[in-house]
């Protein structure tokens, strides 16, 4: 009981040292330049902040300051890139809108993520592993008190009671997780940097003469170290350097 | 004559003939602190009886009831109208937290009851005050003291001041009291009526000392710096044993300081100056309007702080809705020792000029947070506003460049602080995941089984232990059996050794063992006929000498010879 308890306390810590461990000094110090207006300089901050721990508070505020010093393309990319992790925030979806309005002003924003995604990622990953955890040690115990026919009939009658609910719950909770996790792990959608980017039949093939349109969001099919393999708006697949593109 | 007397007369009293009855229950202030003096005043023009009114066990009464007649006047149309009334005030303090009730006071008149209104009251803790050390003072017989809030404040943020006076001699009465000053630019709100003080007993240096606080005050500094607080004056009545009449007594304090901080840097976008803590919500007045017509927005903040000075915040409109003039501003508020607390409204004028549902933009303002000490920025969602199309609606022509800035959309303002939200990088797909998971539930699966394993075998070795138990005991027993009188007695003992030995070897009663139970087990293979044989025989010739059935030729020694083979043969 004692070395499950330490075992417990280990965890949490693991876990309270993940969360407080983020430098925020990168990103105060963007938002100082923001402050004072200074928005290349606040670019900088955020751009070195996101680099060390991506995170929904440096996007945001990079696409503030991108969209400030009228890099439409690139804020537009920071604001969707913040979406990727508070998917359901009503000031980025409004930013993102407002600065896609820029770029292209017959067009509508749509919203890069699902439904079905943004409610699974709405919920923050450590919460999901958290509660996956909480239902997996208790799931145990009464699994515990089933296998070794616990003498207290009240005990093993709530115990049997309450082993789908646990397991059920523990299921969902994994599954968030899992999702969540592929979620903020995986290379949704890319915006080229330029229009003149060069694309490719395969990583290190040849070059083809597809386009890609500048403003547009394109999906990633896969991934191959530093290669994106996207769809032409001719539906051609074809595959792009990761230092080319904008990607999140 | 007599006729221009009597309507003289007439025309005098009529006033007072045709005033309304009324009697009314007030209480000054309606939010005090832990032992802060509160007045509660009853005014009535209705003659008759004044009950007593039931006052909360928390209120401790701290001076004489004062009643007496006074009047005011009442403007309404542009007319005014003398009210005279008959009033009664006490004034006393509450020793416990929370919201009391008080009221309704009942006045009997020979035409019935009358009943005034009910007033609440609410008892917050007592500030903590900092304050020079009252015990390096003992060397005088009367004393003061400046009592604050904080040494240090951020520029916005309310100083609570108070004056306590300090007496080792009885005073009688408090005289021509002149208050502290903040020797700088600053609001000053009084909290505290200083003509009434609450007298205690404290402890200084061991001696019992009486104490009043006066003239509590809240001070909104305008600028930063260190500023001095100058000392309060008052002069006391106070009994002097020697002396035929009382002696009066000047009092000056201390002096104090304040250093009041600037805010710090990274001031967000939608920073209103409010310094405290306030939460946002949002209305509009009608969720329905034609195009081209106006519609009111309601952006309430409320909570405490600097409230009275906060701005209007930056309201962010979609395109085709336009903003006219100037927000209005509507406050309810009081000042208490956490500042102005309550709520202001402003009330923004959109004219609706597209035709839709149009989804107004959140609201969003930012505050400093003193107890956090740093921004935060809150924000209020708008419901959808459904545009109505009009024929008549002209739209206005474009506005000029120098204009457009004001009705453009703009960027909702920056984060300021970073959330703790956890970090979303941790990847829980792989293996690692699944073990941490699932360990748990494998864990308790293996512990379990090893339990119910490890229970079962000591469960089989406690009943082997207690069988071979049962063969030894029996043994014992009809050993022993020679020890008892009568030869019934001894045919019973050894009747029922045999018998509980039986069933605790098969684990069954002892009324289960009969002579086709013995059969059934023989059939089992689990006994062996011969021994079976023996147990019958022994147990017909028990019964022979039970029931006195030709039982004399038994001898009884054979029969606990037969009966240890049995046991032996069992044990076997």
């Amino acid at each position: 009981m004692k070395s499950l308890f330490l075992f417990i306390i280990l965890f949490y810590s693991f876990i309270a040292s993940q969360v407080i461990g983020q430098t925020d000094s990168l990103f105060d110090e963007g938002v100082n330049a923001l402050a004072k207006d200074n928005y290349k300089k606040a670019a900088e901050y955020f751009e070195k902040d996101i680099k060390q721990a991506p995170n929904f508070e440096g996007f945001y505020n990079l696409g503030i300051a991108k969209a400030e010093v009228g890099k439409s393309i690139e804020s537009l990319w920071a604001f969707e890139s913040a979406l990727k992790y508070k998917p359901i925030n009503g000031s980025a979806q409004f930013n993102a809108a407002l600065v896609f309005e820029e770029i292209e002003p017959s067009k509508e924003w749509k919203h890069p993520f699902s439904w079905y995604t943004r409610i699974i990622s709405s919920v923050n990953l450590m919460l999901w592993i958290s509660i996956a955890f909480i239902f997996s040690l208790v799931s145990g115990v009464i699994i515990y008190l089933i296998a070794s026919k616990h003498q207290n009939f009240g005990l093993q009658k709530w115990s049997k009671r309450l082993l789908i609910p646990s397991i059920l719950i523990l299921a969902i909770s994994i599954y968030g997780a899992i999702e969540s996790s592929k979620h903020f792990n995986k290379l949704h959608f890319l915006y080229p940097k330029s229009e003149n980017i060069t694309v490719y039949i395969k990583p290190d093939g040849i070059e083809l003469k597809d386009k890609l349109s500048f403003s547009t969001r394109y999906k990633i099919i896969s991934k191959e170290g530093e290669w994106l393999e996207v769809k032409t708006n001719k539906n051609h697949s074809v595959w792009i350097k990761k230092e080319d593109v904008l990607s999140y | 004559m007599r006729y221009l007397l009597l309507h003289i007369i007439l025309l005098s009293c009529t006033p007072i003939w045709c005033q309304d009855e009324f009697l009314q229950l007030e209480i000054n202030p309606s939010r005090v602190e832990k032992g802060q003096d509160v007045t509660i005043t009853i005014k009535t023009n209705i003659e008759g009886r004044t009950a007593d009114f039931e006052l909360p066990d928390e209120f401790t009464q701290s001076g004489p009831t004062h009643s007496g007649m006074s009047s005011s006047v009442n403007y309404s149309n542009g007319k005014g109208q003398v009210e005279r009334f008959r009033f009664q005030k006490l004034s006393g303090y509450f020793d416990k937290e929370g919201e009391y009730k008080i009221g309704p006071v009942k006045v009997q008149t020979s035409s019935g009851q009358i009943e005034s209104n009910t007033v609440n009251v609410k008892v917050v803790k007592s500030q903590n005050m900092i304050s020079a050390d009252p015990s390096d003072n003992m060397d005088q017989a009367v004393f003061g003291i400046i009592e604050q809030s904080h040494k240090e404040i951020y520029e916005g943020q309310p100083l609570v001041l108070e004056g306590k006076v300090y007496a080792q001699i009885d005073i009688l009465q408090v005289e021509n009291y002149h208050n502290f000053k903040f020797e700088g630019s600053a609001e000053e709100k009084s909290l505290a009526n200083s003509n009434q003080v609450s007298r205690k007993y404290e402890k200084v240096n061991g001696k019992d000392v009486m104490t009043f606080k006066i003239g509590k005050s809240l001070v909104f500094p305008d600028r930063t710096g260190t500023y001095e607080i100058s000392p309060f004056e008052i002069i006391l009545l106070y009994d002097d044993p020697r002396q035929l009449f009382p002696e009066r007594v000047k009092v000056r304090s201390n002096e104090s300081k304040v250093k009041v901080k600037p805010l710090p840097s990274g001031t967000p976008k939608s920073f209103i100056g409010g310094v405290g803590n306030f939460n946002i919500s949002a209305s509009l007045s009608k969720n329905k309007v034609e195009q081209g017509k106006v519609v009111e927005l309601n952006v309430h903040i409320f909570g405490h702080g600097n409230l009275h000075n906060i701005d209007a915040p930056t309201i962010n409109l979609p395109k085709g809705m336009v903003l006219y003039g100037d927000p209005e501003e509507k406050d309810s508020m009081n000042f208490s020792s956490v500042g102005a607390e309550g709520m202001k409204t402003f009330t923004y004028f959109i004219q609706a000029n597209k035709a839709g549902d149009v989804k107004l933009n959140p609201i969003e303002m930012a505050f400093f947070d003193i107890e956090r000490e740093k921004y935060k920025t809150i924000k209020t969602e708008v419901e959808q506003l459904n545009v109505e199309a009009s024929e008549n609606f002209v739209a206005t022509p474009e506005k000029s460049n120098d204009d457009k800035d004001s009705d453009e959309d703009s960027l909702m303002p920056y984060i300021t602080s970073r959330s703790m939200s956890g970090n979303n990088n941790i990847s829980f797909d792989g293996w690692s995941g699944t073990i941490l998971f699932t360990s748990p539930l494998l864990l308790g699966l293996f512990f379990g089984f090893v339990v119910r394993y490890k229970r079962k075998d000591a469960e089989e070795k406690e009943l082997t232990l207690s069988k071979l138990n049962a063969f030894n005991e029996t043994k014992e027993k009809i050993k022993s059996i020679n020890e008892l009188s009568s030869t019934e007695e001894k045919v019973n003992m050894l009747h029922t050794s045999l018998l509980n030995l039986f069933a605790k070897k098969w684990d069954v009663n002892t009324g289960d063992i009969s002579r086709s139970f013995l059969a059934l087990k023989v059939k089992e293979g689990i006994l062996d006929e011969s021994v079976k044989n023996k147990i019958v025989d022994v147990l017909n010739q028990i019964d022979q000498l039970r029931y006195g059935i030709s039982g004399e030729n038994i001898e009884l020694s054979k029969l606990k010879n037969e009966s240890f083979k049995i046991i032996e043969a069992l044990e076997k």
